[in-house]
């Protein structure tokens, strides 16, 4: 399960590599400008969503394994988690968000942009729907890998 | 055997806690790019303002609130509930001199106000401004349409913001239309109700608050041009009869820059206005709007100017716009001499945090 979560989250970052040009925080200094035709096209837009919400079912059903009574509420709480973040970027909680931030996350890598990921995110439905397809996938995929187990 | 096992597997959710800071992190990491504009690499893309930019205003995070004191009539405090959320367009033209052309008001954002006078008011108390559908106005002239309540204890007057004017309506009663002159002449009429004389200083607030943001947003594309002529001295207007008593003929502004090397975050600015008088407007501005902690970041890829302004958005975040500054209105008397009338003054303290953002 950690094997597939590592590739699928690889391909996250090569979406963000490749078909948005690296315009990320983690991946500054990447300098490739976007890809013209996206390669991953359309699903691009939501790919990483979706492969960010199943990596971490996947990671934590690892963690978790072999308790399989457990797989739906792991699937639920990263779908409720996700979709916490998301529904973040929806004015007005992302101000509000944002001005709840504390000070001490100036200068700390990732945490500085805390609040630039409330402001300048945007709410998406259809990251909404990546997250609930990722997280029904993601059921009856760690349900296979514990019997290959 | 088996009891060591189950203990083992017992420990194992710890490891959840690593995993559930990595998914966050790595959420937040997929956000726009980071760092100031001084981190974009050896080659510098040219700087690009897009036309269309949102804004946030919001409390000093160090700071008193924006507060207003009118003469010796009443002091009014304002208290931004989280942000106020705008959105900009504007023309770039030569040298990256910004136009603003247009703004709205973000719907479902608020700000409360405290009104408090030393004889006692019927507008007295704390009510709250929200912004019920966006507000839209092109820069420099009255809003043309968008609602907003004001709301107290005890009642709601919704604000409906017409073509040509505002419809008053209390607690969704039968709505009373006004021109712009009428609303804003409401708040000194005391004998008109006091619903009414409210939401017309609420209008005013909501109108006082975008002058000072455009204000300040105004002279953002001019702060590189300060770091090269530090300090940056312009006069202003001349008074070409008998200024007011203790007024000097001609003042000035002079905006001092108080960083040294490059324009670079965390950069302060101090903008001194010594009896600056305007001619249109028949105001003499004098004293310090100090803009603290400057933010500027750019996406090291394209040059795209991501966010500016002053003071973090962040809780207990340094910096914003920080007033010690008065407005006095002038009156040209029979005599062709200038006076500034008795309660002619308003006094502004406290400040805001301003950020404006690419959306």
């Amino acid at each position: 399960m950690l094997l597939l979560a590592t590739l699928l989250l690889a391909t996250g970052i090569v979406v963000y590599a490749l078909d948005r040009g690296g315009g990320v925080y983690f991946l500054y200094g990447w300098t490739a400008a976007p890809a013209k035709t996206p390669i991953f096209g359309p699903l691009g837009d939501h790919l990483p969503t979706f492969l960010h919400t199943l990596v971490f079912i996947l990671i934590t059903a690892a963690v978790l394994r072999p308790w399989p009574r457990l797989i739906p509420g792991i699937c639920g709480a990263w779908f409720v988690i996700e979709c916490l973040f998301e529904l973040g970027q929806i004015t007005p909680f992302d101000g509000q968000l944002a001005a709840a931030m504390p000070a001490w996350f100036e200068g700390i890598p990732v945490l500085e942009i805390t609040t630039d990921y409330f402001i300048r995110g945007t709410y998406d439905p259809l990251d909404i729907l990546s997250i609930g397809l990722a997280a029904v996938i993601a059921y009856p995929l760690v349900h296979v890998c514990l019997q290959g187990d | 055997m088996n009891t060591r096992s189950n203990r083992f597997r017992r420990w194992r959710v710890l490891w959840l806690i690593p995993v559930a800071v990595l998914a966050a992190l790595s959420i937040v990491a997929t956000g726009g790019s980071g760092g100031g504009g001084d981190n974009g690499g050896d080659v510098e893309a040219p700087l690009v303002i897009l036309p269309n930019y949102n804004f946030f205003l919001g409390n000093l995070n160090n700071g008193a609130p924006l507060t207003v004191a009118v003469g010796d009539e009443f002091t009014v405090t304002v208290d931004f509930d989280g942000l106020l959320a705008g959105n900009l367009d504007l023309n770039v033209g030569v040298g990256n001199t910004v136009t603003f052309l247009s703004y709205l008001l973000y719907t479902n954002h608020s700000f409360d106000l405290t009104v408090t006078s030393a004889e006692g008011s019927p507008l007295d108390g704390t009510f709250a401004i929200n912004f019920t559908d966006d507000i839209v106005a092109t820069v420099g002239d009255a809003p043309t349409s968008g609602t907003f309540t004001v709301v107290t204890a005890i009642e709601t007057v919704t604000v409906t913001i017409l073509a040509d004017g505002v419809q008053l309506a209390l607690n969704g009663g039968v709505p009373i239309d006004y021109t712009w002159d009428e609303f804003t002449n409401l708040l000194d009429d005391e004998l008109i109700e006091p619903w009414q004389r409210r939401a017309s200083l609420a209008g005013g607030a909501v109108e006082f608050i975008i002058v000072q943001f455009f204000n300040v947003a105004d002279i953002l594309d001019e702060l590189e041009l300060v770091t090269l002529n530090n300090p940056f001295v312009e006069t202003c207007d001349m008074f070409t009869v008998a200024p007011p008593d203790g007024v000097l003929a001609q003042g000035e502004i002079t905006v001092t820059w108080l960083g040294s090397g490059e324009l670079s975050d965390g950069d302060d600015f101090t903008w001194q206005f010594t009896q600056c008088w305007d001619q249109d407007d028949e105001e003499l501005f004098n004293g310090t709007v100090t803009l603290q902690d400057y933010t500027e970041s750019v996406d090291f890829n394209t040059g795209v100017l991501f966010d500016i302004g002053f003071g973090g958005l962040g809780a207990g975040a340094p910096g914003g716009v920080i007033f010690d500054f008065t407005i006095s209105e002038t009156v040209e008397d029979q005599d062709g001499a200038w006076t500034i009338p008795a309660g002619g003054v308003i006094t502004i303290s406290g400040g805001f945090v301003l950020n404006i953002q690419r959306p």
